[in-house]
């Protein structure tokens, strides 16, 4: 099992700005849509490693990125099927 | 560069009405998203949702670089000018306001204001320019009362080109503790505008003139998201499970799917201007410019208006007992010269030249424009001039 920090924005201009400054501060993050168990939003977050939440959460503050929560995903590594299909 | 048009060559002279070349690379970026970003932006989590979201992202960033605005989220999108100006006024604008604009305004301003002040909401003072097209602070500040809580000037009349002082009227205002609405409909991409320099409250800006993007694009930059209230509600991606629209911006004045290929275009627009330098482009239609006003002046039945101005490259004209609508239709019929002639949709600024209502014939440049056409439309003039 991999555990992720989910940082979701009131919008998806923040999940993009977040994405933007996390990865220029050289974290390795990911856009996925919002998990049903934590929002019913339409749009978009940020996934990151569970432990790198503090230091994201700190870069994202300095950078007046707004977070609206950060929520602990555990997720098991079979279901991590990602990048299968790639849009050029 | 000529232009084509059903394989005849025309020489465009109407860029402050939509600028007629773009970068090659507006059209290719267009495209682009159509093919490969065609989703919603931020309605979906998908990969081609994201990278819709990433172009309209991409604009307000690139918006805020041009304009020197670091706070995207307060970059607007909008379909043109026109809306930009009146989210601006309907959201702002209160009962009882009082507020103060200029003779040179188009009819993006004075319309939704007159609007206003018949209702009885505001009182509306329209402040007449001089013969150059000029409003000077000093009119400002002394027009300005206890009541007054927006000033609304453009940066640049779109009749004869004159750029407006923004920089005194915004200390104007800045002192008195007015609110400034600026129409940059003409100013941006045409001269520099700097809002960390001049925080104007509200810059409203269009992307088809000299942003070179394609119609259908603008953009309303607030400084203060809490001094305006939305325009316009309705879907926006966020916070779906309200039925009450978001406070937040931008979601707060966007409703509604945007023009992300629109916006995939001005983006590319705005890019060829900063990849050229804006000091450049301002530099050469400035020149255009003023090789136009050289040879004008050799035509003695021209009247040109606003002789003296500092202005971006717009110029209004007329033939001396020539109606300007039948000098652009000869320009347009005989020598392939696209001119607007009539009032520009600037009824006062027409009243403040002498030219209501028949209107002048304009001509206005872009970075895509020669001064060998400009020889070809003088030599049209003259052929005009002889055989009218």
């Amino acid at each position: 099992m991999t555990v992720y920090a989910v940082i979701t924005f009131h919008n998806t201009h923040f999940a993009l700005k977040a994405k933007k400054v996390l990865e220029k501060n050289g974290k390795t993050v990911e856009t996925i849509p919002v998990p049903r168990e934590f929002s019913s939003e339409c749009g978009f977050c940020c996934k990151v490693p569970w432990d790198e939440r503090d230091m994201a959460d700190k870069i994202l503050r300095e950078h007046d990125v707004q977070v609206e929560h950060i929520y602990r995903w555990e997720r098991d590594d079979d279901k991590e099927r990602k990048n299968k299909f790639t849009f050029v | 560069m000529p232009s084509w048009v059903m394989g005849t060559k025309v020489i465009y002279f109407d860029n402050a009405a939509t600028s007629g070349r773009k970068p090659v690379t507006v059209s290719h970026a267009i495209c682009d998203c159509l093919k490969h970003a065609n989703a919603n932006p931020g309605r979906s989590g998908h990969s081609l949702s994201v990278k819709a979201a990433e172009i309209i992202y991409s604009c307000r960033e690139i918006l805020g670089e041009l304009f020197n605005f670091p706070k995207t989220e307060n970059i607007v999108l909008t379909k043109n000018a026109t809306e930009a100006l009146n989210l601006a006024l309907y959201g702002g604008l209160k009962n009882g306001c009082e507020v103060i604009t200029t003779s040179m305004e188009h009819n993006s301003v004075l319309r939704p204001l007159n609007h206003l002040h018949n209702k009885g909401i505001i009182r509306l003072y329209i402040l007449s320019a001089d013969g150059n097209g000029v409003v000077h602070p000093k009119q400002i500040k002394e027009a300005i009362t206890e009541d007054t809580s927006l000033i609304v000037v453009t940066s640049a009349s779109n009749v004869t080109g004159t750029k407006m002082d923004l920089q005194g009227i915004y200390h104007a205002a800045q002192e008195a503790g007015v609110k400034m609405l600026v129409d940059g409909a003409q100013g941006a991409g045409a001269l520099r505008i700097d809002l960390k320099e001049t925080p104007f409250d509200f810059l409203a800006v269009t992307g088809h003139k000299h942003l070179f993007g394609p119609q259908g694009t603008g953009a309303l930059i607030i400084k203060n998201a809490d001094d305006l209230d939305s325009f316009m509600r309705g879907g926006t991606g966020s916070q779906s499970e309200m039925t009450i629209h978001p406070d937040f911006p931008p979601d707060k004045y966007e409703a509604g799917t945007l023009n992300t290929p629109g916006y995939a275009g001005l983006v590319a627009g705005i890019r060829f201007i900063l990849d050229e330098g804006l000091e450049k482009i301002v530099g050469y239609e400035h020149e255009l410019t003023e090789y136009l006003l050289g040879k004008l002046a050799d035509i003695e039945e021209i009247q040109l208006y606003a002789p003296d101005a500092d202005r971006v490259a717009t110029v209004s004209f007329n033939i001396q007992g020539t109606p300007p609508s039948d000098v652009a239709y000869f320009l347009d019929r005989e020598w392939g010269i696209c001119a607007r002639s009539g009032l520009h949709c600037a009824p006062e600024a027409h009243k403040t030249l002498g030219t209501f209502s028949g209107g002048t014939i304009r001509f206005s440049f872009s970075f895509f424009n020669t001064k060998e056409e400009i020889d070809s439309a003088i030599e049209a003039l003259k052929d005009f001039v002889k055989h009218r």
